[in-house]
């Protein structure tokens, strides 16, 4: 399999062969190579014209070497068969020494050969002068869309990213990955101050497609004022313990911060995940089915294979209330026992990879939203979750709410401002007492943090009824 | 990765882009190699070798200034980066005050400073280096 085309300019496969034998001959029994591109560019408007614009080029080479004792890692912002061949040395040098990684020690890796995956085809930013257009167009559709505009802030990020992994198992695979986000802030005022609505979208699609789709200036616009206009008219948000319904689609990111983590393998390996120990055991209500799934073209969490070149794949994590399986990268699924899943993740090619989510989401239920709504007698709907801090640990969480309304005898009345969802994830999951029809995947802006990592991540959920969560307000 | 490698691209990076129609140009490179050994409770937790090197291109054209970055430093990335920066540069609000300062007196020989350079780095081993970390 030849190398993808950003990187032939610099080696050659016979470059990672021997690389790989480097690592191997120097008492390596696990060598990998890992080739990353990555072309970023934004651009953005503030104050009525383009303030920012960013390109920016990464291009490197990491290498990761297991031996009996530890794992070692070495990168090179230069890669050459040389420089290739120094990392290869290094990395191995490293692992001899003992120093452990998150496989522990003694960890093999068998089979961990896939077919070879062709890139999609080549990646391209585009004209910068169609982004621009773009955003001068949602501006101005923001801005006559009602008379309390004040502010409107907006940008356009692109990246095509190439990856080639090659190990000392066979493995030889390629990856292209394209990734297009749109964000907007409006600022409206009022009687009540200045309010801001933010929306956005985005996923693995070219921005061109996007831009007049779903996506288009005006629907963007549009949204964004929506959100802004309903502070304004806000109430004060209550305080207390009642049931919560919380909104579809970008809902689901308190399912990734408040138990996602807890999938993850080196958190179970580390006996630090709530779900460690717990496969075959209940841990959600018999509504919940939650899944990660890395193979759904064109979301932001999608790839075709990981960065240690697993093939994408569905993973069924929480089935009926059960807990049957966690997330994976190569060392996790060695040191357990079980399968990779495709969720070994790398932010660059300056870290060795480690377990992440996806696209993680809880499945659609048989009921609809309105009926979920209707039984709720005095409770608190929460639309739009905005950002939260979370202990990934315990799972304890404190969410913003940025689209919440009263619910009074079975319906939406007012909406208020400063409403947090305050609980844990254990506690919701075995709280949810209704699961809508409604699902949705979020519009594509989320991106994940862990260990100073960031990664583009899908959530998604349908309408879900919880019987009891705190709502922290600002009425008493 | 030598001091005069890192003048040679950054000499490469600021004429390409006067060619491709910039006023003035600004090329900042950074390279380096570096060993992070994190070592808790007397156990190495972690161990990261690299070498590194990276380029940021400032050039302004009339009253705009356009920035990008990049760490494939070859002629191709090297034309790539100047064509990004000058496309940039384009969208960028002018301002009047935008100026790339000149330096007077640089003949474009920079000495590398001999007293923030510890020798004793150059020769040091992993394994020295992980002694030291374990103390």
């Amino acid at each position: 399999m030849s190398l993808p085309a950003p990187f032939r300019s610099l080696l050659d496969e016979a470059a990672l062969e021997a690389a790989l034998r480097t690592a191997r001959g120097t008492g390596a029994h696990f060598a990998e190579v890992f080739l990353e591109r990555r072309d970023q560019r934004s651009i953005g408007r503030r104050e009525g014209r383009v303030e920012t614009t960013t390109a920016s080029t990464i291009c490197g080479a990491g290498v990761r070497a297991l031996s009996g004792a530890g794992t070692g890692y070495a990168w090179t912002s230069s890669p050459s068969a040389s420089s290739l061949a120094d990392a290869a040395r290094a990395a191995s040098r490293i692992a001899a020494a003992g120093s452990p990684g998150e496989g522990g020690d003694g960890v093999r890796i068998a089979g961990a050969s896939a077919a070879g995956t062709e890139p999609a085809g080549p990646g391209s930013l585009g004209d910068l002068q169609s982004r621009a257009d773009y955003l001068e167009e949602l501006d101005s559709l923001a801005r006559a869309g009602d008379a309390r505009v004040s502010e409107v802030s907006c940008s356009v990020g692109e990246e095509v990213r190439t990856i080639h992994v090659a190990n000392s198992e066979g493995r030889r695979t390629t990856d292209e990955q394209i990734l297009s986000i749109v964000r907007a802030a409006v600022y409206v005022r009022g009687a009540g101050g200045t309010q801001r609505g933010q929306y956005g979208g985005g996923g693995r699609e070219a921005f061109a497609p996007l831009s007049k789709g779903r996506l288009a200036p005006g629907a963007v616009a549009g949204e964004a004022l929506r959100r802004a206009l309903l502070g304004l008219d806000a109430r004060e948000a209550p305080t207390g313990e009642m049931p919560v319904l919380i909104g579809n689609g970008w809902g689901g990111v308190l399912l990734h911060e408040a138990i996602g983590h807890g999938f993850e393998a080196d958190f179970v390996q580390r006996g630090t995940s709530i779900f460690a120990g717990k496969l075959g055991e209940r841990v959600a209500s018999p509504l919940c089915t939650v899944v990660d799934d890395s193979g759904i073209a064109g979301l932001r969490g999608s790839y075709r294979v990981d960065d240690e070149g697993t093939p994408a794949r569905r993973t069924c994590l929480i089935e009926k209330g059960i807990l049957t399986g966690y997330l994976h990268d190569l060392l996790s699924a060695a040191a357990l026992g079980m399968e990779p899943t495709g969720n070994g993740r790398r932010h660059s090619f300056r870290t060795p990879p480690i377990p992440r989510q996806s696209n993680l989401f809880m499945e659609a239920g048989d009921r609809e939203p309105e009926e979920l709504l209707g039984s709720v007698r005095r409770g608190f709907y929460a639309k739009g979750l905005g950002g939260g801090q979370v202990d990934i640990v315990s799972g304890r969480f404190v969410f913003e709410v940025t689209e919440g309304y009263l619910i009074e005898e079975g319906r939406a009345t007012a909406p208020v401002r400063g409403a947090n969802l305050i609980g844990s994830g254990r506690e919701v999951l075995m709280r949810i007492e209704g699961v809508g029809s409604d699902f949705s995947f979020d519009p594509g802006t989320g991106t994940c943090g862990k260990d100073g990592q960031s990664q583009p991540v899908g959530v998604g959920q349908p309408t879900v009824l919880v019987s009891a969560m705190t709502i922290g307000g600002t009425r008493l | 990765m030598s001091v005069t490698d890192l003048l040679d691209r950054a000499e490469s990076a600021v004429r390409t882009a006067l060619r491709a129609g910039a006023d003035a140009a600004e090329a900042y490179l950074v390279g380096g190699r570096s060993t992070e050994i994190r070592v808790r409770g007397g156990r190495i937790e972690r161990t990261v070798r690299s070498d590194g090197m990276g380029c940021g291109l400032r050039v302004d054209r009339g009253r705009r200034q356009g920035f990008a970055s990049s760490t494939d430093l070859s002629p191709a990335g090297i034309r790539a980066l100047a064509a990004s920066a000058i496309s940039l540069s384009r969208f960028a609000p002018e301002d009047p005050d935008v100026l790339i300062p000149e330096v007077k007196g640089a003949d474009g020989g920079v000495e590398p400073s001999d007293d923030l350079d510890d020798p004793e780095l150059h020769g040091l081993s992993f394994e020295r280096a992980t002694e030291i970390a374990r103390r």
